[in-house]
């Protein structure tokens, strides 16, 4: 008997996720394409826009930490963060100022550091410095950079997706646990897994996507840390994030499970959500207006605070109240 | 670094619990029919921390009140020094006396450095070495405390990789074997892994004198993720040790395995549905010198497995839930879980008191 709230999460969230993303990945790659062959402001401008469409589409796959996108460093790849010591941007640097003719074919490039071969990187080469001759040169290096880790995204994209939707694959071994099955033995373990996609997501997301700009302080305070800060897409990706899990939650019906007297979960999650969102929806401008405006900043604060609490809802509470093993350790063990 | 001493009785005072300072007459009695003294850090389930002093029957013979979730705890068994480490990236440890005969003190990780929740005593109890983190370096660190200067930290020296956990003496009494698991991690960051993609986990042998490397052990290459944590003496010159695997979960690679200096590292043979019990990650690891056997416990498979010290075959499983702690003991072993039971091979289940176990157990006394 297929778990539920697994196989719903799957349908419904997860292949619809990495089908948008791989599609979105495509259009970017194609659109790369187009400027390098007939460059100009506006091809320039489409490009960004598509790789602020990839960047949401990202920020569904990212909060699907299982199966595939755990296989060959995949995620990583797609998205090498955080960098707290910036190696991303000086191995970027370096391939461009040394103009490195390995990089720009897709398959060296895959070879290369896992630094250099995704979002952030190209994030760099759409928009740091001396991205203003991707409007003027033709099948200048810079583009075909660009083009190259293109095609490397949507290549990775395009192969979780289809590990996704093969029928013996990993997708399959999750909604149906037995004896048999070595990584799902039972019931438990495969909505334990599904869970924990919420508990260990939204402890990232409060940490580490919020916590690596946001300080316990305003001196502490770091915008230039903040994942996409250089494209302007920071808040954007926060506000998808958190609305997805908000989406994984209510696909799956994860609360149709909940015994009696613990309905009071549900309500607490669907209000955590909607106020998480909604001070999301309220902010606006990149990174460094989130937290330069007093304003702003205490939006944020509250932001936090409510994902914390979800978190705390699922890591604790629902996983107490479904009988799954205590998530004690949290993000991992020690 | 200038060592930073908390107030004792501040500390006291803010942690709202009182040590016990001498113990009970019928906790004199429980520690008189015991057959042995264990130690381990325990959460109160109301959002309170500690560590604790207890027997296998469960009784428990003295509690230390901790700041912030702890870890493993040392002990000098001769002086009855113990030490309670803070879990990472907790930067407060407590200092504490198995018999009760002095306050607990708190000792603080200098700025720049944090605990990673293990470590060991010298042979004669004057000097603690603590794995810790130098985050902003990411390089892993011993730091070296004076016991008898009030526990000051008098200096450090690399830990031979990065990300060191377990840490224990080998029986020259002059060896450290660290277990540098190999991830990267800063505080800012929270428990975040920031470096799985070229993660390089090693075995080190390092002199504790003079704090020089005497030998760096390497699993092989396509096992970069298997991450080596925890560690137990072999009784003989060398250590097991335990990993945790940060790879794909459908991988099944091996999880425990025996160092000695000089020689090959050995992983110990492991069919995949073992590994698959233990879901590729060990919690702790015990040996039981006597037994000629290993006990590793998973809190992710809900399970404890015996192994035998040569050939790491298992010859004993048990399914335990949120089971983590181990120790050994006169007749074998015994384990803790995150439920607060208890499970001895002489005594059996003792079920679930007011306290919740923390990953590892130690024995102290007995």
């Amino acid at each position: 008997m297929p778990v539920t709230p697994v196989s719903n999460a799957i349908a419904r969230f997860v292949l619809p996720a990495y089908e948008n993303f791989s599609k979105r990945s495509g259009d970017l790659s194609e659109r790369i394409g187009a400027l390098c062959a007939s460059p100009s402001p506006e091809g320039l401008d489409e490009v960004r826009s598509a790789f602020s469409n990839t960047v949401v589409a990202m920020a569904a796959v990212s909060i699907v930490r299982i199966g595939p996108i755990l296989e060959d460093n995949r995620l990583e790849r797609l998205l090498f963060w955080p960098d707290r010591r910036g190696i991303g941007l000086r191995q970027i640097q370096v391939i461009i100022a040394k103009q490195d003719p390995t990089a720009t074919d897709p398959g060296g490039l895959a070879g290369k550091s896992v630094a250099v071969q995704g979002l952030t990187a190209l994030e760099f080469v759409l928009f740091g410095e001396g991205a203003e001759t991707l409007e003027q040169i033709p099948n200048g290096y810079r583009c075909r950079l660009a083009r190259s880790i293109g095609t490397n995204v949507s290549g990775i994209a395009k192969a979780v997706l289809e590990e996704w939707q093969a029928p013996a694959g990993f997708a399959h071994g999750w909604q149906n646990p037995g004896p048999e099955n070595s990584a799902f033995r039972d019931e438990k373990e495969s909505l334990s897994a599904l869970v924990s996609l919420f508990a260990n997501g939204l402890e990232y997301y409060d940490t580490i996507e919020l916590g690596s700009f946001l300080g316990v302080t305003p001196e502490k305070d770091r915008p230039r840390r903040a994942l996409f800060h250089r494209s302007g897409n920071t808040l954007r990706f926060l506000q998808a994030g958190l609305k997805d899990f908000r989406e994984l939650y209510r696909t799956s019906e994860l609360a149709a499970l909940l015994p009696d007297g613990s309905a009071w979960i549900d309500e607490a999650v669907v209000f955590g959500f909607r106020h998480g969102i909604a001070g999301l929806e309220s902010l606006s401008g990149s990174a460094a207006d989130l937290i330069e405006s007093p304003q702003q900043r205490s939006k944020l604060v509250f932001v936090r605070t409510v994902v914390r609490g979800l978190g705390e809802n699922f890591g604790i509470d629902m996983t107490a109240a479904l009988d799954l093993t205590a998530n004690f350790s949290s993000l991992d063990g020690d | 670094m200038a060592r930073q001493l908390l107030d004792r009785r501040a500390f006291l005072a803010t942690s709202g619990a009182a040590f016990v300072a001498s113990l009970a007459p019928a906790r004199a009695e429980a520690l008189e029919r015991a057959g042995a003294v264990f130690a381990s850090a325990y959460a109160d389930g109301r959002g309170g921390f500690g560590a604790a002093l207890l027997t296998e029957r469960g009784d428990l013979l003295a509690t230390v009140p901790l700041p912030s979730r702890g870890h493993d705890i040392a002990c000098h068994k001769a002086s009855g020094r113990a030490f309670a480490f803070a879990r990472r990236p907790g930067t407060i440890a407590v200092a504490f006396d198995r018999d009760g005969r002095t306050a607990p003190q708190s000792i603080v990780a200098p700025s720049g450095r944090h605990f990673y929740g293990h470590g060991v005593y010298s042979p004669d109890g004057k000097l603690l070495y603590a794995s810790e983190n130098n985050f902003d370096g990411a390089a892993g660190v011993v730091g070296v405390y004076d016991v008898e200067a009030g526990y000051s930290r008098i200096g450090e020296f690399s830990s031979g990789g990065v990300g060191p956990h377990d840490m224990l003496l080998l029986g020259d009494g002059r060896t450290l074997a660290i277990a540098n698991g190999g991830i990267e991690t800063h505080p800012d960051f929270g428990r975040a892994k920031l470096n799985l993609a070229t993660m390089a986990p090693s075995l080190c042998f390092v002199d504790r004198i003079d704090g020089s490397l005497i030998e760096r052990q390497a699993l092989p290459a396509e096992l970069h993720r298997l991450s080596i944590r925890h560690l137990a003496r072999d009784g003989r010159n060398g250590v097991y040790f335990a990993c945790q695997f940060e790879g794909s979960p459908t991988e099944r690679p091996p999880l425990c395995g025996r160092a000695v200096p000089g020689q090959d590292i050995r992983l110990f043979e492991m069919e995949p549905q073992i590994s698959a019990k233990l879901k590729n990650y060990v919690g702790s690891i015990a040996a039981n010198r006597q037994a000629g056997t290993v006990a590793i416990s998973s809190p992710r498979g809900n399970c404890m497995m015996v192994l035998d010290g040569r050939t790491g075959r298992v010859i004993g499983q048990r399914h335990m839930h949120n089971v983590c702690g181990v120790a050994e003991m006169a007749d074998g072993y015994i384990a803790s879980t995150g439920d607060g039971v208890l499970f001895s091979t002489s005594g059996g289940n003792v079920d679930g008191g007011m306290l919740h176990w923390d990953n590892h157990m130690l024995r102290v006394a007995g």
